[in-house]
């Protein structure tokens, strides 16, 4: 039953060269917006977690960013910042000088789903900020170490340890939601396979095709945070080796 | 002059009083032990002194300086004064001399070769130099807190605080770590030491310190607290303590 297919759509070029193009350009945003998320996120959970008076009116603001990106589908999000902000010529002109490496497109989409998973990967890291024992702060404290040296050194690597299963949980999100910049307009994998499907009419191979190089990266992926997951909480916690990041499949 | 003086120090949490105008004062080289019931604010009094707790009321100079007075670089007071905890509080993510190398580094700006050799000899001193690449984990509850000792040494305080130091312990671990801290006690070092060990108490002590709803109610040097304590609840405390 599966004679009429013709897989040299897909693995041969140019079909091929296509998916790898559509594939890099995934890999690009995720990779980018799982490194821009985890700065986002630290900063947002270190101001929120912060307990200075002054700092009040900071940690509003941080909770109602973590509220409103969370609870927005990310859809309307990515078509905000492309078509919202981007449309911007203030916004069009700070962005020009990345243009030759990256479109419009592409940098709305990193932007979108960088500020999006921040939001996330905060609150995980929140938690594990929190779940760190309070004594570890007073320790470093009483050492005459401060404040932000003491999160630094002492607190930071510890939550992100004990953060790092739900964190990976997020990364593997992104990842996914890459897909969903195709709305904008990026180039990514899935508007490869589509343009593929046009040319050839070859939907079922060139979906499939999408399908598994999605599947082979997230898949990739987890094993690799698994690793890592494994490596910091057996440091803090001796035994503590089956809290991995949820498999791909089920996150 | 005192190296501590607390003078009508208050502290509250919201409705309750925890420290009730506390008035003590500590000399260079003496060793304290504070004695007192569960909840009379023997915890609360020390962290006082090197701002863990902030105070309601009073004041408290600490090396000459007022850790709650914001012109006092509180990181720099802190180098200054040893703190060890009931529950050690070692940074599990670092090796035992990686935990005692931290404050030197970061604060004193030691270099790493200096402030490992200062662990080592640290080490040495609390009886474990073999330990130095171990993890926490690795350690038993009274290796842990010596280690923290030698962590609360490597900033070569003026002052060492200690708040219940054996009571996590084992028994039989409880021996190796008040070893320690009679050494340290005989090297001339100010101590105020929480604990319910009286035996430390009778035998190291300079003086004896009993506290009783966030009161100082007694002080007196050992002999005379455990011969004659002169107040009622200091005779029903160690009543109390020498039933269990
Ligand atoms: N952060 C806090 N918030 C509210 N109440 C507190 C806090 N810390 C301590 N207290 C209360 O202050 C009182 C004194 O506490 P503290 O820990 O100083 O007593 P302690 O003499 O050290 O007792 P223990 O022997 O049990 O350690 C207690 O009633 C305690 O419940
Ligand atoms: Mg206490």
């Amino acid at each position: 039953m599966f004679n009429d297919l013709s897989w040299s759509v897909v693995l041969d070029d140019p079909g091929r060269s296509f998916l790898l193009h559509g594939a890099w350009v995934s890999l690009q945003l995720a990779v980018l917006a799982i490194i821009g998320s985890t700065v986002v996120g630290t900063l947002v959970a270190l101001g929120r977690v912060s307990t200075a008076p002054a700092l009040a009116p900071l940690r509003w603001l941080l909770s109602a960013y973590v509220e409103f990106f969370r609870n927005v589908p990310l859809l309307v999000q990515l078509v905000f910042w492309s078509f919202g902000m981007f449309s911007l010529d203030l916004v069009r002109a700070v962005a020009a000088p990345l243009n030759p490496v990256y479109s419009n497109q592409f940098l709305a989409g990193l932007l979108g789903l960088t500020i999006y998973t921040s939001a996330y990967v905060a609150e995980a890291l929140r938690s594990g900020i929190q779940s760190v024992p309070r004594g570890q702060l007073e320790a470093a404290r009483a050492g005459g170490l401060g404040y932000w040296t003491a999160m630094r050194a002492v607190v930071l690597p510890q939550a992100f340890a004990l953060a790092f299963p739900a964190i990976g949980n997020q990364y593997i999100s992104a990842t996914k939601n890459t897909s969903v910049v195709m709305a904008i307009g990026v180039t990514d994998l899935v508007f490869q396979a589509q343009q593929i499907e046009s040319a050839t009419f070859a939907a079922f191979e060139a979906y499939t095709a999408a399908l598994v190089i999605f599947i082979v990266i997230c898949l990739a992926e987890s094993a690799l945070l698994a690793l890592i997951v494994r490596g910091m909480l057996t440091r803090i916690r001796p035994g503590a080796r089956t809290a991995a990041p949820a498999p791909a499949l089920e996150s | 002059m005192p190296i501590i003086e607390f003078t009508g120090v208050q502290k509250s949490y919201g409705d309750l009083e925890v420290l009730n105008g506390i008035d003590l004062s500590v000399a260079e080289g003496e060793v304290v032990v504070l004695l007192g019931p569960s909840g009379s604010g023997k915890s609360t009094l020390l962290r006082c002194v090197n701002a863990l707790e902030d105070v309601s009321g009073g004041t408290i100079v600490v090396n000459g300086r007022d850790p709650h007075s914001k012109a006092t670089n509180l990181n720099e007071l802190r180098s200054g004064v040893g703190f060890v905890f009931q529950h050690f509080n070692l940074y599990p993510h670092m090796t035992v001399a990686q935990n005692i190398m931290l404050a030197p580094v970061r604060v004193k700006k030691v270099s790493k070769d200096a402030a490992r050799r200062r662990a080592m000899e640290l080490l040495e001193r609390v009886g474990i130099p073999e330990k130095a690449d171990s993890l926490p984990t690795q350690l038993s509850g009274g290796q842990q807190q010596r280690v923290a000792i030698a962590r609360a040494l490597a900033m070569d305080p003026a002052i060492m605080l200690f708040d219940e130091p054996t009571s996590a312990l084992d028994p039989e671990m409880i021996q190796e770590v008040l070893e320690v801290m009679v050494d340290l006690a005989g090297s001339g070092m100010t101590m105020v030491v929480v604990t319910h060990e009286m035996g430390f108490a009778r035998k190291v002590a300079d003086r004896v310190v009993f506290m009783d709803g966030g009161r100082v109610v007694e002080s007196a040097a050992p002999d005379e607290f455990f011969a004659s304590p002169s107040t009622e609840r200091a005779q029903e405390f160690l009543r109390r303590v020498s039933h269990i």
